[in-house]
This record gives structure tokens, C-alpha cells and sequence, in this order.
């Protein structure tokens, strides 16, 4: 078990992984800092972390006060459950999670905000990038299959006046997530938005990502000698 | 040369980060460690690593991201563009 | 006959208040005090009493000297080296002339330079001693930055001691001090500086505080001192191993490793005592020799290089032969 300290705005949290479960990144730590700065003033509300890993998002979030007092995760991976309630219970917060493939585990259930934490990059690059070691990743290859099925199923799990919160990363057929965004949404706008340098584990597969790309399936800046990718965070929302 | 890895990966050790935890907008004051004693930690370390050469590079301390560091060891030849 | 100038003596004053860093982490709860620590490697610092001003603590720094065999009207000069003066006007030379009750034909001027102080201080004395029938001089180097900073500046309050030092310089025919590596680059006058302080009113900005750009004084000091000492090596035809002692100002730890890295200098060869007295700017360098004196690091003949640089930009360094 290992255990890591994620920061947040004033305080840090102590977490544990479990075997099999996903690290948080630097997409986790854009996507819980995109969240706090724009949820217009939201607090103690009904908040799901979708793909929850570890649980890092959703335990951020309710430490700064945006969610109830009980929180809400679910992730297809066996071992997260009781990663996610050992996290919860270290950093005394009450959870409420399932497992299950994305909305499954949450029938006629409606939230305030909804967090998409799952897996959103090519599936060939989640093979050779060692993100996902252990952990599965079925966002084809594309990396689009899963978070489009989530933004189409997302409006039926969402209160009056919710929002949805998702990362879109370079890695993966940008074009086709923000094209359902915008189809299931009336408001789809970028919240944030970060860099990256390819990590020294992918050096020796640029050929593959360079194929991807041709392919339009990801895309990349080649700068500064290696390869910039980026993370965006999206919020979309419906006008009441 | 120097590559970029070897430039963030001194970054990294500067500020006693996890390897891979720095974005290419990482700047002073986005992250805890990064403060202005971390900024001069990073303004040593990457001295030691390019042997000396960064002392007289005159604008390299106004470089607060990881983005403008980068711009400015090129603009200096120091890596790859 | 040539004439020389010889330090006869260093007293020095620290206030009693002290400063440490489990004081400042109460006031600043959000510090990380180890990693402050850490890279500045200071411990402590020496504050002034809210009502206790540079010319008070100069004025004791002084008075240990006289305790030392010289008598006040042995004394024909006092410089005074500070940034924190009790008046723009007039000197505070002229003041400390008068409470330590030295004879009116005493020449009392006062320098306004900070790190690189005591070079330049030393650099006039010994010219004055050279040149003229003067037989004694005090040099006073004094600061109060604390009363400059603000509570919750993490750049500059983990640095900074207040202190005053007294040095007397005595006319001498064999050459002890000298010669002198001088430098100025006032191209970075705003890097190190205290706003609203003088006649030039800066709106919205609060009067007399000290602000400090780290990385543009770091980068100076790394791009200045080694080429100071260097110049000054060349100039007297000495090479490292002939400097039996190195005495930097006391900037901290991060700068002292740094320079100590770019010259390929051995520790021992580097006295060190920011630890536990923190960076008292001018006083800097007038303290580490008392200090380093008392620790048995000067002997009879060691050759001593001291390096001053910081606010201005200015720099100075100078060789002492203890004769």
C-alpha cells in the first residue's frame, strides 16, 4: 500500500492506494482545482465522482466544503471500494461508494455535480504510457468511448441546474468528446487547462504516437525536444 | 546539451517533487513548494546541472513556470528547441 | 614613509531579542519553518526592541571598545555605515559624535550601503589613514531591517538580524589591509530596496518596507562574487590556497554553498555563522571576523579575503593580513 500526500488549496491530504488502483496525475490535481474555482459558489451539495480511483476527488472536494457531509464514488475496479472507504475513513469523511461500469450503480439516483474521473486517453497509449498499471482502460482507441458514453448518460443523473465536470486530454480524439459535449449540453466551456511533457516510460513508442496522430485519434506539439500533450477541464450545464 | 527531461527532472528534485508531477505551467506560487526559497533552489540546481552556465544568463530568475524556464535555456542554446 | 591602516579591534552589539523559527512559524502558521530552515540555514535572528533604534545599538557596540584600552580622544574619524539611520538628517555620524562624547574635530560621515558596507567603510578608512596625520578611526556599521519588514514576508523575514559593530582602524606601517576589488551595477537598484522611504513618494504602497527580488539577488551574487575574487586573486598574484580564510557576508545558506560550489572552495577554508546570527547586513562581515577571532580561525599571519555584496547592486572585497 502506498501512501501520498495530495495538496490542496490551504491544507494536503493524506492518501493510500491499493494495488490495482490508478495513481492521481497531474490531470487529477487540474481537475480538482478546476472544480473548486468553478462551481459558482456551491457548497454542501450532492456531488458523484465517477471513476473514482483512490477517491482523491471526491474527498478534495468535500475537504473544501463543496459537497454534504456524505460523498458519493463509483469505479468499475474491485479494489477501489475499499480503497475509497479507507481514504475516507483516514481523512474522517463519510462515503457512499459503489461498484460499477460508469451510471450502473446509480439507478434514479440525481446529483448537483458530477465528476468524470474516468479513463479519457487512447487506449494504446494507456498501454505504453504505465498510467494504468493494473488498471483497466477500455476508452478504445480513441480514448472517446467512455466519456462520450458518460456525457450522453450524464443528464439523466443530474439535478436541475447541475453540472458536469470532465477532463479532455490531447491523447485522445478530442474532437469527438467536445462534439457529444456540445450536443448533450447547452453550455460546454473550458475551465482549465494544463501541459505536459511526455514522460520518460513513452520515449521509446514516439513512432506509435506519432501514427495515432496522423490517424487523428490524439495530438501533441513537438517543442522544446520532446512532446507537449495537454489536459483541459470542461464544465457543461444546461440553462434552467 | 541538456535535455528537457534532465531540466525537469531537476526541477523536480529542486522543489522535492514526485517525478512527472510537474505541468509545463506549474509556476512559482501554483504549488506549495514552489515559493520563492524553492525558486532558488531550482535557479542552483539548474546551475550545478548546465556547470555553471546559468549564473550569467541575466533574465533566467524572472522565468517563474516551468514554460518560461524552458524558453529561456533554448533562447540560450542550453536545449534542444 | 608609507603609511597602512591595521584593524585593531571589532566589538559588536546584538540586541537581546531573538527571533526564532518556532517564533516565526507562531505568527505564520502556514510557514513550512523545516524547509524556511533548511535553505537558509538560519536558526535565529536578533530583533530591536520596538523602541530601540540603530543609533542605540551603535552606541553600545562603540562603548565596548572603549572598554579595550583606546581612549575616545585617541579617536580622529567615525564613519558610519547604515540604511536605517534615526533621520535622513542629519548624519547619525554626527549624533554618535557628540553621545560618545568624541572631540569636535573628529570628521563624522555616514555611508548609506548594506552588505558591501563594510568594504567600502574599510576601503575610506584606509585611504583617510593613508593620506593624513589621522592616527585612529572608528568605523560603525549598523542596521535595523527588521523594522522595514513586514510581519508575513517569507522572503525577507527568516533572513534578517538587526545588528551593530564597531571596528577600530589604526594607523600602522606595516600593510595589513588591502587592496580593494570594488564594484556597482545599479541596474538592479530595485531588487533589493526600501519602498516609499525617501523623497520619492510611491502611491499605494506602504511607507518604508523592504522588498527583496531573491532570484534576481541570488542570480547576482552568483554571477559577482566568484569573478571578485578572482579579480582580487589576480591582483595580488594569490591563488585560492594562499587565502587561509574566506569571509562572505552572510547572506545565507543557500548563497554561501553556492559560492562556495563556484570557486570549488573546502569548508574550512569558509567561516560560516549565519546559522545563529541570522544576516545582519552591514554588521555582517565586522561580526563573522570577531567571531572567527574568538573561535581561534585567525591566527598570527593568516590572510583573510572578505567579499560584501547585496543591496544596490554594490560589492566589495578586500584582503587582511593578521599581523
Amino acid at each position: 500500500m502506498e501512501k501520498f500526500k495530495f495538496n490542496l488549496t490551504n491544507t494536503a491530504i493524506d492518501l493510500y492506494l491499493f494495488d490495482g488502483v490508478f495513481k492521481p496525475t497531474g490531470t487529477t490535481k487540474l481537475l480538482v482545482d478546476s472544480v473548486i474555482s468553478n462551481c459558482n459558489g456551491v457548497v454542501n451539495k450532492k456531488i458523484l465522482d465517477l471513476g473514482s480511483g483512490c477517491g482523491v476527488v471526491a474527498i478534495s472536494l468535500n475537504k473544501e466544503g463543496l459537497s454534504e457531509n456524505i460523498f458519493y464514488a463509483s469505479d468499475l475496479n474491485e479494489n477501489t471500494v475499499e480503497c475509497v472507504m479507507y481514504n475516507a475513513n483516514k481523512n474522517n469523511c463519510k462515503v457512499n461508494v459503489k461498484k460499477g461500469s460508469l451510471f450502473e450503480p446509480w439507478y434514479q439516483e440525481k446529483f448537483d455535480l458530477i465528476i468524470d474521473d474516468i479513463s479519457g486517453v487512447s487506449s494504446e497509449i494507456a498501454e505504453i504510457s504505465g498510467w494504468f498499471d493494473g488498471v483497466p482502460c477500455a476508452s478504445g482507441v480513441g480514448g472517446d468511448i467512455l466519456t462520450n458514453t458518460f456525457l450522453e448518460d450524464s443528464v439523466n443523473y443530474l439535478n436541475t441546474g447541475g453540472l458536469v465536470f470532465f477532463p479532455v486530454i490531447s491523447f485522445s480524439n478530442v474532437k469527438s468528446i467536445l462534439s457529444t459535449a456540445e450536443k448533450t449540453f447547452d453550455i460546454v466551456e473550458c475551465v482549465g487547462r494544463s501541459e505536459f511533457m511526455l514522460p520518460e516510460s513513452m520515449h521509446s513508442s514516439i513512432d506509435i504516437l506519432e501514427k495515432l496522430k496522423e490517424a487523428g485519434y490524439i495530438n501533441f506539439q513537438n517543442k522544446f525536444g520532446t512532446i507537449i500533450w495537454y489536459t483541459e477541464i470542461y464544465k457543461a450545464y444546461n440553462k434552467t | 546539451m541538456k535535455t528537457t527531461d534532465e531540466v525537469i527532472l531537476t526541477i523536480e528534485s529542486a522543489l522535492e517533487l514526485e517525478k512527472g508531477s510537474l505541468s509545463m505551467d506549474t509556476s512559482m506560487g501554483s504549488i506549495e513548494q514552489w515559493d520563492s526559497l524553492g525558486h532558488l533552489s531550482i535557479l542552483s540546481s539548474l546551475d550545478i546541472l548546465f556547470d555553471g552556465l546559468i549564473a550569467p544568463i541575466a533574465n533566467i530568475s524572472k522565468a517563474q513556470s516551468v514554460n518560461e524556464i524552458l524558453d529561456i535555456l533554448i533562447e540560450n542554446k542550453l536545449i534542444e528547441k | 614613509m608609507k603609511l597602512y591602516s591595521i584593524i585593531s579591534d571589532i566589538q559588536y552589539y546584538l540586541p537581546s531579542r531573538l527571533l526564532s523559527n518556532e517564533d516565526l512559524v507562531s505568527d505564520n502558521p502556514d510557514w513550512r519553518m523545516d524547509d524556511i530552515e533548511k535553505k537558509t540555514g538560519i536558526k535565529n535572528r536578533y530583533i530591536c526592541e520596538d523602541n530601540q533604534t540603530s543609533k542605540d545599538i551603535a552606541l553600545l557596540a562603540c562603548e565596548k571598545l572603549f572598554k579595550n584600552n583606546i581612549k575616545r580622544s585617541e579617536i580622529d574619524f567615525l564613519i558610519v555605515v547604515t540604511e536605517s539611520p534615526e533621520y535622513i538628517a542629519p548624519a547619525m555620524s554626527c549624533d554618535l559624535q557628540n553621545i560618545l562624547n568624541l572631540k569636535t574635530s573628529v570628521a563624522a560621515f555616514d555611508i548609506n550601503l548594506g552588505c558591501s558596507g563594510f568594504v567600502y567603510g574599510l576601503m575610506i578608512a584606509d585611504s583617510i589613514l593613508c593620506a593624513n596625520s589621522y592616527n585612529n578611526g572608528i568605523l560603525v556599521c549598523v542596521d535595523t531591517y527588521s523594522k522595514y519588514i513586514s510581519p508575513n514576508d517569507r522572503t525577507c523575514r527568516p533572513l534578517f538580524s538587526d545588528a551593530a559593530s564597531a571596528t577600530l582602524i589604526t594607523r600602522s606601517q606595516s600593510k595589513s589591509v588591502g587592496p580593494f576589488e570594488l564594484g556597482t551595477d545599479g541596474s538592479g537598484y530595485q531588487d533589493l530596496i526600501v519602498q516609499n522611504s525617501g523623497t520619492k513618494k510611491q502611491a499605494n504602497i506602504e511607507r518604508n518596507l523592504l522588498h527583496m527580488d531573491g532570484g534576481a539577488v541570488f542570480m547576482f551574487t552568483m554571477r559577482t562574487v566568484p569573478k571578485v575574487v578572482n579579480d582580487l586573486l589576480k591582483k595580488e598574484k594569490y591563488k585560492i590556497e594562499d587565502i587561509d580564510l574566506f569571509v562572505f557576508h552572510q547572506a545565507s545558506k543557500l548563497v554561501i554553498d553556492n559560492i562556495k560550489r563556484l570557486l570549488k572552495l573546502p569548508d574550512q577554508k569558509v567561516y560560516e555563522n549565519y546559522q545563529l546570527v541570522g544576516n545582519t547586513v552591514s554588521s555582517s562581515i565586522p561580526i563573522a571576523l570577531a567571531q572567527a577571532k574568538d573561535d581561534n580561525r585567525l591566527k598570527k599571519g593568516s590572510i583573510v579575503m572578505i567579499v560584501g555584496f547585496g543591496v544596490g547592486l554594490s560589492w566589495g572585497a578586500t584582503l587582511i593580513r593578521y599581523i
